[in-house]
């Protein structure tokens, strides 16, 4: 390229929006620039993305590798601490078998870093013992949204909210977790789309909404049934749509029939009246999109909620037309991309179940290798096989699960319990400091590779900063590998996305030449000859024919009683992320909220005599935590909110044990609890 | 002749020469006097932490040698502060603000109102006066605290000042010593012998709001109250913008600000 | 006294790499290969483009992040690097940013010696627009064209640009002629052309029209999502936060631009806050620039740029509240 600066151009690590910016230097200081041309933000950014080079510029960035010496840490050159990696990993495969090592992946890392870690475990140690943290936030959505369509994606593209006449949302609050996605929803209703929100709280996209369903957490299923109810009473519904299109449709519509506005009010605790404009108003929509998020995909009934929010979405034919569809908004940055890569215990790069040999050979024959056909350990089995001793080392990428997963307390008496443990982070993390070796890894921006967003769209990432001392997760990992016996030559994250190209279809044209053509990237599928995809499902399901699913509620796991008599519930918030390893370390971000709270109904409060800013203890079956009040008339009676970022208020530590048996992803958001004043 | 500036933003270092305790929460600090200004009542400085940050705190009193500070531990900044000891260093800048116009009270009668940890500003106040006592007429001091042991200055609130002006303590919560007045510090307004003083009052904002109301019960004009502010600041210089109250910086225009010109701001007496 | 020449639009690019030859930092619009303008250090002359880029000039004035200081070992040690650079291809909105976030960093009591170095060292070379862009409205204001501040003004008349030079420092005969009477005509003209593209605002005592109570500021309140994104792409925004961080044991001082759309900006300690809610926040920033700004200075905290607009995600227009406020429709 002659005439244009080229490779100041990255896109924003926090959520699965996918927003691009560049990044100029001048005189030491770094200068976040949203990218105009992006169809995705337009020049506009979130708070969080306005500050996401200060992680990276942090202090604390672990610059060289530290090895394990009793209770410290000694620093060590990359040769050392590899060759341990190296020798060590191999030593327990050759002792304990194949799957006595569990490999965990990041959805912050790129799409290379993920192939070739999924690949690192698959080819080079035999096992399908690799996970991410899709596992904890949508597993339920690739689950759900493959039984009913085929993929387990969001089936249209950002760019269609602003023709869409209804937008749906059930379970996120848009303008904090995904903040450009919830600006441009703001803006279709300031242009006079109709919204609706199903969410516990009063959030502040529910404050816009036209119609606000405020329920009681994990009762998302008897409200969507019972609008479905009416849509078919009221014929509302697609019939043509229905017939050619989809299959299980008078399972379905028997299952549903009990679902009255009344048995659902009951359940929900949203009055009766709400639940009937809320169908009168999808009933009369000619193009609704449906968005959700982790309120729906983290309960022990998360991918049969994906399932009905599906079957709402296929009932009135609004699925593959333009401004329709379902649109799960994916938690990480790349965590559509792990997924897309294979690191999942079940599947291979594409979507390839691991037990489906057919399909595999394909991909053994490239790789050059026979890969099992057992399903590997999920991300939380790691944990309960490690405490159980059958996992004897892991291998964790960019995680911490010591502060995100479910109950702390185990995940570190499972770190504890292992003979070897490696971490490859930007920063010594509440997990790390369980580590035998410490490998530091490069952070988003000071590398190449690819990211995949929720709407699909597959963009590439340039190094606008430099630090010294760090690798790419992908370049360890090929180090690794030549340690131990395999000649891996990939000498640019370029070679990798050209394997990438040949293993996942749907990646098949979105070579490293065309992605430099389109900066602002391809949505998936692409085809070889570079054709992208906006909408998914368009003549025909991946599947085939969609598929209605029968779901019913199963009840509560946990019912409130005397002794528990509030619902707890978690999530984020706007200024932080996951686990607050990014964003504490951000002097801004960290001072619009440096602390963790409770939030409590004014009533609630009113009752317990609790005031705010008074510390309470919180205790569950499971555990207890001593958090500061914060009284809010946002808030559900009865319902309880922690956000899940800080370390010093486990939250975790509180959650059940309770799993969606589909798709394994914990019961997070659902837990009985009571509220003790200190 | 062209002006040098040095830039402001750049602290002294000196020396915590000594610390007392107050109240539970509250400690007193003697500070180096390193600039060897004296600053005008009202006035406060940014003291430093090093590593922890900045804030600004209002002196008490000083001379050539020392600075006294009080300082309650209500945040991060603060709290380091407890944590130091004598003989250790803090940053510090200024005096900074425009203080009490002190010298145009000449030949007035004055009420000064306290409240909690607003005290300070006062206390520099009636340094001024104890050196000048017979420049003003009747003064006047009313103070309220939460609780006794939640009085701040004990020494010059019950022997030093009774001995030169009038002082009226109360407390909101009082324990089994307690024999004096119970209540918010309005509630010694009847005390006030005159209504034609000039009245500086200091303390947590709402606790000014309804001062000033009373006392506007009472007769008394806008254009005789005044008010020392408090406000977040970063740079005390009037730059950061933190301080704002509608066109003015708290840190620059103010801390101190007679009444009748911000009477209408509508961010004053949050809370 | 200020002298006019003119610059043919085929030498532009080989009078940029002269300049870059003589050792001068450069900053200007760039273009990026996916298309995007933005201000950068110029390292190839090819990259230039007379456009107004996304980010402006501000930051090389005004960094994002600067170290104020380093404190070790009980000792202050004052950060002080900076270079001699041309911010060439600044805007008028730009530069007249400079000029008002002079008048509070540089003339008060108090000068912001950081501020100040970096501004001295800094040579502007002006490009006046002869186009309107889509979300400005500086006619509101001072218009397209600098009457002062800068060392050289560019405005295109074609083929050519008119140069008005108000020192010699950067004119070289070799790329530079003497300009014409129909040469300055035309670019008078051109310029013309903007004021009647753009719409101009009924900003006139605007300051007596907007008002506390209005129903406004919660709706706009209802819908702003606290990105701070009309504050960091502001030309005159000068607000900054102070804070330490400690490396080893050596402490920076750091200060960083604020944004008075965020909470934490006005909170104290104990969580006690005068401004709590976005309407309030709105309303600070409104105010500053529409108010406060003008009884202090004598003039509105605003040239017209746009980026406030453009940057908003939920597109809070700044043009819709003067015009409201002067009797119009929301």
């Amino acid at each position: 390229m002659g005439n244009t600066l080229n490779v100041n151009l990255t896109v924003c690590p926090f959520c699965s929006v996918g927003c691009s910016f560049y990044v100029v230097k001048n005189d030491g200081s770094y200068e976040i620039i949203p990218a105009r041309g992006s169809p995705v933000n337009e020049g506009k950014l979130c708070i969080k993305g306005w500050h996401a080079l200060d992680f990276v510029l942090s202090k604390d960035r672990l610059l060289k590798p530290l090895i394990r010496r009793g209770n410290s840490f000694i620093e060590a050159s990359w040769n050392e601490a590899l060759d341990i990696v190296a020798n060590k990993l191999r030593e327990i495969r050759d002792k304990y078998g194949p799957d006595s090592i569990g490999f965990i992946s990041s959805a912050k890392a790129t799409n290379e870093d993920n192939y070739i870690f999924q690949k690192f475990a698959r080819v080079i140690f035999g096992t399908n013992n690799v996970d991410h943290c899709a596992r904890l936030c949508h597993s339920s959505t690739v689950e759900g949204l493959i039984r009913a369509f085929g993929t387990g994606a969001m089936t249209f593209s950002i760019s269609d909210i602003d023709n869409a006449d209804l937008i749906f949302i059930v379970g996120s609050n848009t303008t904090e977790h995904h903040p450009i996605i919830g600006s441009k929803i703001i803006n279709a209703v300031k242009k006079g789309a109709n919204l609706i929100v199903i969410d516990p709280k009063l959030t502040k996209i529910a404050s816009l909404a036209t119609i606000h369903l405020q329920n009681l957490p994990g009762t998302d299923i008897p409200i969507l049934n019972a609008i479905a109810n009416i849509l078919i009473k009221e014929n509302y519904v697609d019939w043509e749509f229905i017939n050619h299109r989809t299959e299980g449709f008078d399972e379905f519509r028997k299952i549903i029939e009990k679902y009255t506005p009344e048995y659902a009010s009951k359940i929900s605790e949203v009055p009766e009246k709400q639940i009937i404009e809320a169908a009168e108003l999808y009933g009369k929509s000619k193009r609704t999109i449906f968005f959700y998020a982790m309120g729906v995909t983290q309960h022990i009934q998360g991918t049969e909620t994906v399932e009905a929010i599906a079957n709402l979405a296929m009932l009135k034919g609004n699925v593959g037309r333009e401004s329709t569809g379902v649109g799960p908004l994916r938690g990480q940055n790349n965590v559509q991309g792990a997924s897309d890569m294979g690191a999942l215990s079940d599947f291979l790069p594409g979507y390839v179940r691991v037990w489906d040999s057919n399909a595999k050979e394909r991909i053994e024959k490239i790789w050059n290798a026979k890969i099992p056909e057992k399903p590997g350990l999920t991300v939380t089995e790691m944990f309960e096989a490690a405490l159980e001793g059958r996992l004897k080392a892991m291998y964790i990428i960019g995680e911490n699960p010591v502060v995100s997963d479910p109950h702390p307390e185990l995940v570190r008496k499972a770190l504890e319990n292992l003979e070897f443990l490696v971490v490859q982070d930007l920063f010594l993390t509440e997990t790390a400091k369980y580590a035998d070796v410490i490998l530091p890894a490069k952070s988003f921006a000071e590398k190449k590779g690819t990211f995949t967003s929720t709407e699909r769209r597959i963009q590439k990432v340039h190094p606008v900063v430099n630090i010294e001392g760090p690798l790419e997760d992908w370049k360890i990992i090929t180090l690794l590998a030549r340690r131990l016996g395999y000649d891996w030559n990939y000498e640019d994250s370029d070679d990798i996305l050209r394997e990438i190209n040949l293993v996942v279809p749907q990646y098949a044209g979105a070579t490293p030449e065309r992605l430099e053509e389109h900066p602002f990237g391809l949505q998936w599928p692409v085809t070889r000859d570079g054709k992208e995809t906006k909408i998914l499902h368009k003549d025909r399901f991946t599947r085939g024919l969609g598929k209605f699913h029968a779901v019913e509620w199963n009840g509560y796991v946990e019912t409130r009683d005397s002794q528990y008599p509030f619902v707890l519930t978690t999530g984020g918030i706007y200024y932080h992320w996951c686990s607050g390893v990014m964003t504490i370390r951000s002097h801004i971000l960290y001072r619009e909220a440096p602390e963790a709270y409770v939030e409590i109904n004014v009533e609630d409060a009113k009752l317990l005599n609790i005031k705010n800013g008074q510390y309470v203890k919180v205790k569950t079956k499971y555990g207890e935590v001593k958090v500061k009040a914060m009284i809010s008339e946002d808030i559900k009676r009865g319902v309880l909110f922690i956000p899940f970022h800080y370390s010093n208020v486990p939250v975790n530590e509180l959650i059940g044990y309770h799993k969606d048996p589909i798709s394994r992803i914990p019961e997070y958001k659902v837990v009985a609890a009571r509220i003790e004043v200190i | 002749m062209m002006q040098v500036y040095t830039n402001e933003m750049l602290p002294k270092t000196v020396r915590i020469l000594k610390i007392c305790d107050e109240t539970p929460d509250t400690k007193t600090f003697i500070l180096e006097n390193i600039t060897k200004r004296i600053p005008k009542p009202g006035q406060f400085y940014m003291i430093s932490v090093f590593g922890v940050g900045e804030f600004p705190v209002s002196f008490g009193s000083a001379n050539e040698n020392n600075l006294l500070i009080t300082v309650k531990k209500v945040g991060q900044g603060t709290g380091a502060l407890f944590e130091l000891g004598e003989n250790d260093i803090v940053g510090l800048r200024g005096p900074y603000g425009n203080g009490f116009p002190i010298e145009e009270f000449t030949g007035k009668n004055i009420v000064l109102i306290g409240g909690g940890i607003g005290i300070p500003p006062l206390r520099s106040v009636m340094e001024y006066i104890s050196q000048h006592r017979n420049e003003f007429g009747y003064v006047q001091l009313l103070y309220g605290a939460r609780s006794p042991k939640d009085i701040v200055y004990k020494d010059k609130l019950l022997k030093d000042w009774p001995k030169i002006i009038d002082v009226k303590l109360t407390v909101d919560v009082p324990d089994e010593t307690w024999k004096g007045h119970v209540g918010v510090v309005t509630t010694l307004f009847d005390q006030i012998k005159n209504l034609d003083s000039i009245f500086l009052i200091v303390g947590p904002e709402i606790m000014m709001r309804y001062s000033v109301l009373e006392l506007k019960k009472r007769g008394v004009k806008e254009s005789q109250i005044y008010l020392s502010l408090e406000r977040k600041m970063k740079c005390g210089i009037g730059i950061c913008g933190h301080c704002n109250l509608g066109r003015f910086y708290v840190c620059k225009d103010g801390p101190v600000f007679r009444y009748d010109i911000i009477a209408n701001e509508r961010e004053l007496f949050y809370g | 006294m200020m002298k006019v020449y003119k610059i043919s639009k085929d030498k532009l690019k080989a009078y940029l790499s002269y300049l870059l030859n003589k050792g001068y930092s450069i900053y200007g619009p760039v273009k990026t290969t996916s298309g995007d303008v933005i201000f950068s250090k110029i390292e190839d002359p090819e990259h230039f483009v007379d456009e107004k880029s996304t980010n402006g000039p501000k930051s090389v004035v005004f960094p994002e992040r600067e170290i104020i200081f380093r404190y070790r070992e009980g000792k202050i040690i004052e950060e002080k690097s900076d270079e001699r650079r041309i911010l060439f291809g600044t805007r008028t909105c730009e530069i007249e940013g400079f000029r008002m976030l002079d008048d509070v960093l540089l003339k008060g009591k108090y000068k912001d010696i950081s501020y100040e170095r970096k501004r001295s060292n800094s040579i502007i070379v002006n490009f006046a627009c002869t186009k309107a862009c889509k979300y400005g409205f500086c006619t509101t204001f001072q218009g397209p064209k600098l009457k002062n501040g800068f060392s050289l003004q560019f405005i295109d008349i074609g083929d050519d640009y008119l140069v008005e030079a108000m020192n010699e420092e950067l004119i070289v005969p070799e790329y530079f002629t003497e300009a014409s009477e129909e040469d300055i005509k035309k670019a008078e003209e051109n310029i013309n052309n903007v004021y009647k593209e753009m719409e101009q605002l009924p900003i006139k005592d605007i300051e007596k029209k907007i008002k506390f109570n209005d129903e406004i500021w919660n709706k706009l309140g209802n819908y702003c999502i606290n990105c701070g994104a009309c504050n960091y792409s502001c030309p005159t925004c000068f607000c900054f936060d102070v804070y330490d961080v400690k490396i080893g044991n050596e402490i920076l001082r750091i200060r960083e631009w604020d944004s008075c759309l965020l909470e934490g900006f006005s909170r104290l300690a104990g969580f006690n806050n005068p401004r709590k809610d976005n309407a309030s926040r709105l309303i600070q920033r409104f105010y500053h620039k529409l108010v406060y700004h003008k009884l202090n200075y004598g003039y509105y905290l605003c040239t017209g740029c746009g980026r406030c607009i453009e940057q908003c995600p939920v597109n809070i227009d700044i043009r819709d509240v003067i015009k409201y406020f002067s009797g119009g429709e929301l």
